[in-house]
């Protein structure tokens, strides 16, 4: 392993995070009587967001070159017995895999779609989203899509 | 380009563009980024810490994919046959929203450079 640094990946510490997602479920009874309107509240949070995913995507940035309008969609959907996740898009479906523990947000998927291209999809706490593509088509190219995705479960 | 597969070797990549939609593309000397075969898959160091990546399912004939996931940041390291290579990070920004940040590069095989 190398200690060389990676100025432009080293963690900032200052950056503001997102707030955590709350869990009625992490509530016992008792604690709406103690915590009365703060029980009401936790009570009233979204419920927690997970596959299936539909997602579109309008704007495209291009790695080295412009952005632009985009219409593209994609869905994360676990289409097995076993719960395996896939990407399906329009052009089929490929095996994908989540990163981060079930029900939490942010949350990022990875897969290798059709033609090799390597595929990371970021789902933001309100639902905006980041698709990105890793295309290898003489020369290697990164592509980003910006868009928001829908939870249909 | 060989698949990493023993734990004496390391993928050694410099990457001299970086790319983010917020500021366009930047040329850059050099940001090194070196991945390490480890026993359960494959790591980088940052910040003195070991980060875990696992490959992603066999891309094209020579080319692989690795998945690192430091929260709340994720990277995806795609290495072509020819060694090209684009890594992407998604992780919040200022303010806490994610973004997207992509590296392109060069990585070549390499002796662990741990004793340099």
């Amino acid at each position: 392993m190398t200690d060389r640094a990676i100025p432009y990946l080293k963690k900032d510490e200052d950056a503001v995070h997102g707030p955590g997602r709350v869990n009625p479920d992490a509530a016992p009874a008792s604690s709406f009587r103690k915590y009365g309107i703060a029980a009401l509240i936790l009570a009233l949070a979204p419920a927690v967001q997970a596959e299936p995913w539909t997602c579109g995507f309008t704007a495209e940035c291009v790695a080295g070159g412009a952005c632009s309008d985009a219409a593209f969609g994609i869905e994360v959907i676990a289409a097995d017995h076993e719960g395996q996740l896939f990407f399906r898009t329009a052009s089929g479906a490929t095996p994908a895999l989540r990163l981060s523990a079930p029900d939490v947000l942010p949350v990022t998927y990875a897969a290798v779609g059709r033609n090799g291209i390597a595929e990371m999809l970021t789902i933001e706490q309100d639902a905006t989203a980041l698709f990105t593509l890793h295309i290898f088509d003489g020369t290697a190219q990164a592509a980003t899509y910006f868009g928001t995705c829908e939870d249909l479960g | 380009m060989e698949p990493l597969a023993t734990t004496a070797q390391t993928l050694a990549c410099t990457f001299t563009l970086v790319c983010a939609p917020q500021i366009g593309c930047e040329p850059h000397d050099g940001v090194p980024f070196d991945v390490s075969a480890t026993q359960d898959g494959f790591a980088f160091d940052r910040d003195g810490r070991a980060v875990a990546g696992a490959a992603l399912p066999p891309l094209q004939d020579s080319m692989q994919a690795i998945l690192f996931e430091d929260a709340p940041d994720r990277l995806l390291l795609t290495v072509g046959a020819a060694g090209d290579a684009v890594l992407t990070q998604h992780g919040p920004g200022l303010g806490g929203r994610v973004e997207a940040i992509s590296f392109q590069g060069l990585c070549s095989m390499a002796e662990d450079r741990a004793d340099d």
